[in-house]
């Protein structure tokens, strides 16, 4: 049975099957023990082996110019790509928690001021708070002005004005409280 | 390659990717060089592939040595150039491709002769001039099975193919390289 093994080498096929790796187990013992089969697998694998040998010497050299620091370069491009993505999330929550009040704030004004004359004006203040493209007009400017003047007036008409509690003003001093600390000093 | 042989299964060293990427830098970027025929394209392939590998280093199992884990994920890497077109493969880039006949200088000159690394040279380019006439699954079968030197079974399950098809390809792949290299008699 060897004998005849011997005498009938491998055809090309089996040659790509012993190159393959799934060369049948009676050729392989045919293999095994014929040289001149031997000889025509390795003569098949050879240029094989250059060409990996040849490709390996290049990507080794090719591989040695890519950047050095490619792991770092890795992870912070990794890192950073994490972190503009938690930031347009934090960005998107924050402008959600920002314009949800606000829309229910100008919403509310917004029907204040079509109810009735005492709440509108009640809400007066609330209102100039908030300034959006369209209500800045001259009526707008001119409304805060006028609500600025009365705050003024009232501010000027206070018990807590110095002059009504006697207290003048001294020469070279600027500040009120200081007035008041000298006096009360006298 | 003992380097490599030493370092297989072992799931530990994904975590250090300095290492990883010293030790299988080289060999990816032949991997997906000759896959896909474009050097620079191949460069950024290789990198994406150490980034993938390296956030996904949970998933692996070590039921395969690290270098078909990562060759597996350069294949799906390429698998998805190939889908989105964004480049051109072997025969459309011939302007861009790698010289074999300029990679033949990087052999050690100690080891061969003149002569000898002109022969090498030829056949280096033969097989290279053959692998370009490839199909697509054929190349990368090829390459899996001569240059990684992965099992078949690794191949079918790189490639998602079944082990039959895989051994189709692979057979049709050498029979063409064989030809075109000359030692089909």
């Amino acid at each position: 049975m060897t004998d005849l093994l011997k005498e009938v080498h491998l055809g090309q096929d089996q040659i790509d099957e012993a190159l393959m790796g799934c060369l049948a187990d009676a050729a392989n013992g045919h293999l095994d023990a014929c040289a001149i089969c031997q000889q025509r697998v390795t003569a098949a694998r050879q240029p094989i082996e250059d060409f990996k040998s040849v490709t390996m010497a290049w990507s080794e050299r090719r591989s040695a110019t890519m950047p050095t620091n490619l792991p770092t370069r890795l992870l912070e491009s990794s890192s950073r790509q994490r972190r503009l993505v938690w930031g347009a999330a934090v960005t998107a929550l924050l402008a959600v928690m920002i314009a949800a009040p606000l829309e229910l704030h100008y919403g509310d004004g917004h029907a204040g001021r079509e109810d009735s004359a005492e709440l509108g004006a009640s809400r007066a203040v609330g209102s100039t708070g908030v300034v959006s493209g369209q209500q800045s007009t001259d009526e707008q400017i001119a409304r805060d002005n006028q609500l600025l003047n009365e705050i003024d007036l009232e501010l000027n008409s206070s018990s807590e004005n110095p002059a009504t509690l006697g207290l003048q003003a001294v020469p070279g001093r600027r500040a009120a409280h200081v007035v008041a600390i000298s006096a009360e000093q006298d | 390659m003992n380097t490599v042989r030493d370092a297989e299964r072992t799931g530990s060293e994904l975590d250090d990717i300095e290492a990883l990427v010293r030790t299988y830098r080289a060999r990816l970027l032949r991997f997906v060089t000759f896959s896909i025929g474009d050097p620079d394209l191949a460069e950024s392939i290789t990198q994406d592939c150490f980034l993938k590998a390296y956030n996904g280093r949970a998933s692996f199992r070590g039921d395969c040595s690290v270098n078909t884990w990562l060759t597996s994920i350069a294949v799906n890497l390429i698998r998805d150039q190939q889908r989105l077109q964004k480049f051109r493969f072997w025969r459309q880039a011939r302007a861009t491709a790698i010289d074999v006949t300029e990679a033949a200088s990087f052999l050690p000159s100690n080891e061969c002769s003149p002569e000898t690394r002109m022969l090498v040279r030829e056949r280096a380019q033969q097989v290279q001039a053959a692998l370009g006439s490839l199909s697509d699954k054929q190349r990368t079968v090829f390459l899996m099975r001569f240059m990684e030197e992965m099992e078949l079974s690794e191949i079918a399950a790189a490639t998602q193919m079944p082990l039959n098809t895989v051994k189709t390809h692979l057979h049709r792949a050498l029979k063409s390289v064989r030809a075109q290299a000359g030692t089909s008699r």
